[in-house]
């Protein structure tokens, strides 16, 4: 750990600006995996999290180019505004299971974007807003890769710590009861107020994304609606599913190692979505556990699925 | 109305848009007795402990624990009060281990506030080492302390019924709602977990069953309702139904 630490802080100083930038988008997609993944975990599949980085950035640009809020300011200012909307819709899809909630959370993302499209004041419109200050502290301005590289290394690990710890915390552990429409009948049936846990975990889920989407409007100056699509949610998801659910480091490797191969492949245009696809499909159907189950045997909790048939004992009247 | 009835079912109906799954169901649940609750299928069995744990919302009626109604609360607000009910099918947390099934069970007895809970201080940490113990003491008391750290799902189905159970315990129950606990099992199976009810559960708390065994439910129950198309066709001891003319013709058939 200590010496993944010391890579991750001496490295920076000898990569050019290239790949600090590759590495600066290493860490926000990061970032929106862990996010996703709170909510992944307890058994939605949410095809819309674009949405909620989209606000927090949007949120995040009119608020420094607008009202001339400070930038360290506005980010959790605009982390908040995203956690507001997700509480409100986590309140009404949240009732949906599977597709229905996927569908739900996705139809949302489109009329957010519909919006930021349609009005030039104060969106924008499809030019979206530029000149986005960069954040300052005590005089010193985050102007550099390289500034804006601990920037952002700083926040992932701030963020995967708190969610480490939440993942031990009780909190975590009853989140867990909370996977199949069935067992969510059970928790409540022992007395666990479900829709609290689920509403809270959807809420925090998009307050993480919020919160980097809205750092990340500072590295790049500039959003638009084209930036937050349909695509964008694909992408964390197929991170998660690539780097393996069970576990938070599985979204990390995902999201790291697949940001790198898809800058690098940047001049494949269009086919990185494909490329996308394709690793997606052969990960479900040949590494189910995804990359995270190579490494360490699969743990207890992991391998039940597939002893789930032992249970079906045939059935006597 | 106060005659000492725990759990009191009011003229209770149940639409579900024109199809009606309990029709007036009136019945009084006595403190420690254990009522079997039969009928064919489709009688309106499951749909009661539906309806006494909040699943679903009622039609029309009123349901009272202890003379304080409950009609309109949630699921897991009655499970707090004491309603606790075990399922047919999805019955335990089958991809965690049996300890933490039980830690599951014990939810409501964790009470930290958050900030304890986040930062782990040692008032929250000494109080789940209280559930801990706790959970092993009742594992104990089950006999199936060697089964802990198995993963639920992976267990065989008997011991997962047991252990169904043994989650609804943990959530401190004045009443367990059984839903068909025995179906799906061989008859060796049968007699160990109704044994297991009888004489272990039971003592912890006043038990209702639902079962397609009648044979089991007239076997170990005090009193039994007898459904059929929603409406409550005969209630009393295990002979009276056995004998009762309309309920042999309803369900018991010839035997």
């Amino acid at each position: 750990m200590t010496g993944l630490v010391a890579v991750f802080v001496t490295l920076p100083f000898f990569l050019s600006k290239g790949w600090l930038h590759i590495l600066i988008v290493m860490f926000f997609n990061m970032s929106y995996a862990v996010g996703l993944w709170v909510i992944m975990r307890m058994g939605y599949l949410s095809f819309g999290h674009a949405a909620y980085i989209g606000i927090g950035a949007y949120a995040s640009s009119m608020l420094t180019t607008m009202l001339k809020v400070p930038v360290l300011l506005s980010i959790p200012i605009s982390g908040l505004i995203a956690a507001v909307v997700a509480f409100a819709i986590g309140k009404i899809t949240l009732r949906l299971r599977g597709i229905y909630f996927s569908i739900t959370v996705f139809a949302f993302t489109e009329v957010v974007r519909t919006v930021w499209l349609a009005f030039d004041n104060p969106f924008g419109g499809p030019a979206g807003i530029w000149n986005i200050p960069k954040p300052s502290l005590f005089g010193f301005k985050f102007s550099s890769h390289l500034s804006f590289y601990f920037l952002t290394l700083f926040f992932f690990v701030l963020v995967f710590l708190f969610l480490r710890r939440l993942d031990k915390s009780h909190f975590g552990f009853t989140c867990l009861s909370v996977q199949t429409r069935e067992t969510e009948l059970l928790a409540q049936s022992i007395g666990i107020d479900t829709a609290f846990y689920k509403n809270m975990s959807f809420t925090l889920s998009c307050l993480i994304c919020g919160l980097a989407g809205a750092l990340y409007a500072h590295y790049f100056s500039f959003v638009s609606p084209f930036v937050f699509t349909f695509f964008l949610s694909m992408d964390l998801i197929v991170f998660i599913m690539v780097g393996g659910a069970a576990t938070i480091i599985g979204p990390i490797i995902g999201a790291g190692s697949l940001t790198v191969v898809s800058e690098m492949a940047l001049a494949a245009g269009y086919y990185r979505t494909l490329l996308f696809g394709i690793l997606l499909i052969l990960v479900i159907e040949f590494l189910p556990g995804g990359i995270v189950s190579l490494y360490h045997k699969p743990s207890k909790r992991e391998s039940v699925g597939s002893k789930d048939e032992r249970r079906s004992t045939p059935k006597t009247q | 109305m106060n005659d000492g009835a725990l759990l009191r079912l009011n003229d209770v109906s149940k639409h579900f848009g024109g199809l009606t799954a309990l029709s007036d169901v009136t019945f009084a649940l006595k403190q420690a007795e254990f009522l079997g609750v039969i009928g064919p299928n489709g009688a309106g069995k499951t749909t009661i402990f539906n309806v006494i744990t909040g699943v679903y919302p009622v039609t029309k009626g009123n349901i009272f624990l202890m003379d304080e109604e409950i009609t309109h609360l949630k699921t897991h607000e009655r499970a707090r009060k004491g309603i606790v009910r075990s399922f047919q099918q999805t019955n335990v947390f089958s991809k965690l281990s049996v300890l933490e099934n039980l830690l599951q069970g014990f939810h409501n007895s964790f009470r930290i506030n958050f900030v304890e809970d986040f930062f782990n201080t040692k008032k929250s940490r000494d109080k789940l080492d209280q559930l801990k113990a706790q959970a092993l003491d009742l594992l104990r008391f089950l006999e199936m302390e060697r089964f802990r750290d198995e993963i639920a799902g992976s267990l065989p189905l008997g011991i997962q019924k047991k252990l169904g159970i043994a989650i609804a315990l943990a959530a401190n129950p004045k009443v367990l709602l059984l839903d068909e606990p025995v179906s799906g099992l061989n008859p060796i199976e049968i007699e160990s977990v109704m044994h297991f009810i009888a004489e272990t559960v039971r003592n912890k708390c006043t038990c209702v069953i639902i079962e397609h065994h009648v044979k089991t439910v007239l076997n170990y129950c005090d009193r039994i309702i007898v459904l059929n198309f929603g409406r409550k066709i005969a209630e009393g001891l295990p002979v009276e139904i056995s004998k009762n003319p309309e309920v042999i013709a309803a369900y018991l058939g010839e035997e």
